[in-house]
């Protein structure tokens, strides 16, 4: 055991001080241009080893950026309007993904009837339905929530399908045996035995509601993060514009590891891990 | 000793792509109260088809079965059903699994956790009560489907090559546990297996099953004393000379099962190699 959180700490360290490494380089690199020439006598090599600020910015730059938004109030403002159209486009679509996922998942004729409809409605870049959303419910905060929820909608259907497709039907008939009626069947082998599927649509959902947030952002809008990131943009302001996206990486990293934490916990049972 | 099941011409035919496959056929077959009856056969036989017949999983052809003189009808919860693949929830820790039978009775959550805890002793699997299946090794897992079952008490254990997964020692051991959890509850047990020496040592009559379409062929009665231990068994003259007995009418119908699986294997053949013919007819089209 102690060996092996030696490891651990040897290899976060190493990974730190990449991290740092990398920081440090672009840094260097940044700065007025400049080209370190090599006489080939054929023709001479051009290497600029200086980028302009202009196109690449600086992490100090940066960092001072952040810390600007930060100070004004408007990171927590706009940060916040994403992070809410993303959880409500979340939870709309995934509740209606799992009752969808699991009504038709009951009803194996109409299932196959409706099936190349929705994924005809599938296959469509859920993108390209932002134009009818802004038509439908205005260029507010309700288009990005619908736009996250589409997305999430059809990741949390198909897996929650798939998951009700693949219950053994043994565990089934064991349980009906022991003397289970349709309800406890239900909740007793069904649901949970669809859990890991609804979850691996969580999984993929939560990365997906919060691109379909910000892309709607980017659309048509006055506030967010993705407002934020269009701004600087047009104010050609570079530094800005990293500002946003380290912000952006910073919450999708940690979304991601609450998930894969909550996955470890609630799906301990298909690990083989001891409780 | 009265009959506690009941099986009357019991006769399965399954359809598949308009094939007919008869599985069973004019199967009668009275199960006596407090019995240990083993059924053994060749693979392909019929005797999974027959138990889930009785467990009201499959609905017979023709024929009835009736369980302490009723009529069966839909599922048979009366029974505790015990099948190859162990097929405990996994996402339930054993303990959870164990409880499964209770909860669906409505019993109380102390009272099921002390039950459960109760049987868990029994089965040699203390220790083990918040492990998940995953986390259990084969034998430990048929002994937790076991006490699953044993935990709400059903009068009739159907079990079906419950240890033919396990390794040969563990299925040894396993053997006796059943016996000694099975001895003095006057629970009838109708036990399938392939395997003759497990079918003798544990049951008091032997059912030997033809090939296929299965149905009973000889019915012998196995006259050795209780308690047994199953492995010191094996090694008594009477024993042996029962084994030779029954191993008689087996071969024979091991071998035709073998001619049968043979036969389905060229059939399955014949079929691929018209199925060839057909799409290189289309290939070469004009």
């Amino acid at each position: 055991m102690k060996e092996k959180s030696k490891g651990i700490i040897k290899l976060n360290t190493q990974r730190i001080l990449f991290g740092i490494g990398l920081l440090l380089l672009w840094e260097l690199i940044s700065g007025e241009p400049a080209y370190l020439t090599v006489d080939l006598k054929v023709f001479t090599l051009r290497i600029p080893y200086h980028i302009e600020p202009f196109w690449i910015s600086c992490p100090s730059e940066i960092i001072s950026r952040l810390f600007e938004l930060a100070k004004s109030g408007q990171l927590t403002f706009h940060l916040s309007i994403t992070i809410f159209e993303m959880i409500v486009g979340f939870i709309i679509g995934a509740s209606l993904g799992i009752s969808l996922g699991f009504w038709l998942g009951r009803k194996a004729t109409l299932a196959k009837i409706v099936d190349p409809y929705i994924m005809a409605v599938y296959s469509l870049p859920k993108i390209a339905l932002a134009p009818l959303f802004i038509l439908w419910f205005g260029i507010g905060v309700d288009m990005k929530i619908a736009i996250a929820a589409i997305i999430v909608f059809f990741l949390v259907f198909y897996n929650t399908l798939g998951g009700i497709r693949s219950v053994d039907p043994e565990l089934v008939d064991v349980i009906r045996v022991i003397g289970a009626n349709e309800r406890e069947i239900l909740r007793k082998v069904i649901l949970p035995s669809t859990y890991p599927w609804i979850f691996t649509g969580f999984k993929l959902g939560i990365p997906y509601a919060l691109i379909g947030a910000v892309v709607g952002e980017l659309i048509a809008t006055n506030k967010g993060m993705g407002y934020l990131l269009m701004e600087y943009s047009g104010w050609f302001d570079t530094s800005g514009v990293f500002a946003v996206l380290f912000v952006l990486m910073i919450v999708a990293t940690i979304l991601n590891l609450a998930v894969n934490h909550a996955e470890e916990y609630l799906m301990r049972w298909r690990m083989g891990l001891p409780s | 000793m009265p009959d506690k099941i009941v099986l009357r011409n019991i006769s399965k035919v399954f359809t598949r792509d308009e094939r007919e496959l008869q599985a069973l056929i004019d199967i009668n077959i009275d199960v006596k109260e407090g019995e240990f009856l083993s059924i053994v056969g060749p693979s392909g036989c019929g005797k999974s088809t027959l138990l889930n017949i009785i467990a009201g999983l499959l609905r017979p052809t023709t024929g009835e079965i009736s369980l302490d003189g009723q009529l069966l009808k839909g599922i048979n919860t009366k029974i505790g059903y015990i099948t190859q693949k162990d097929n405990l929830l996994p996402w339930r820790t054993t303990r959870e699994n164990i409880e499964i039978g209770l909860e669906i009775r409505d019993v109380s959550k102390s009272e099921r956790k002390s039950q459960a805890i109760k049987l868990i002793n029994r089965v040699g699997l203390a220790g083990f009560e918040d492990h998940f299946p995953n986390e259990l090794s084969g034998g430990m897992r048929k002994r937790a489907s076991l006490a699953r079952t044993l935990i709400y008490n059903p009068d009739v254990l159907l079990m079906d090559e419950p240890f033919s997964a396990v390794d040969a020692q563990t299925r040894l051991i396993l053997e006796n546990q059943l016996l000694e959890l099975w001895g003095g509850t006057g629970n009838t047990i109708l036990f399938v297996t392939h395997d003759l020496e497990e079918a003798i040592s544990l049951s008091d009559r032997v059912i030997v099953f033809s090939a296929r379409p299965g149905t009973a062929k000889t019915v012998n009665s196995i006259p050795l004393v209780r308690p047994r231990d199953t492995i010191k068994i094996r090694f008594n003259e009477d024993f042996i000379k029962i084994y030779g007995g029954i191993w008689k009418d087996l071969e024979e119908e091991v071998g035709k099962a073998e001619e049968l699986k043979t036969k389905a294997e060229l059939e399955k053949m014949e079929c691929d190699q018209e199925g060839f013919r057909t799409s290189f007819d289309e290939n070469t089209g004009p």
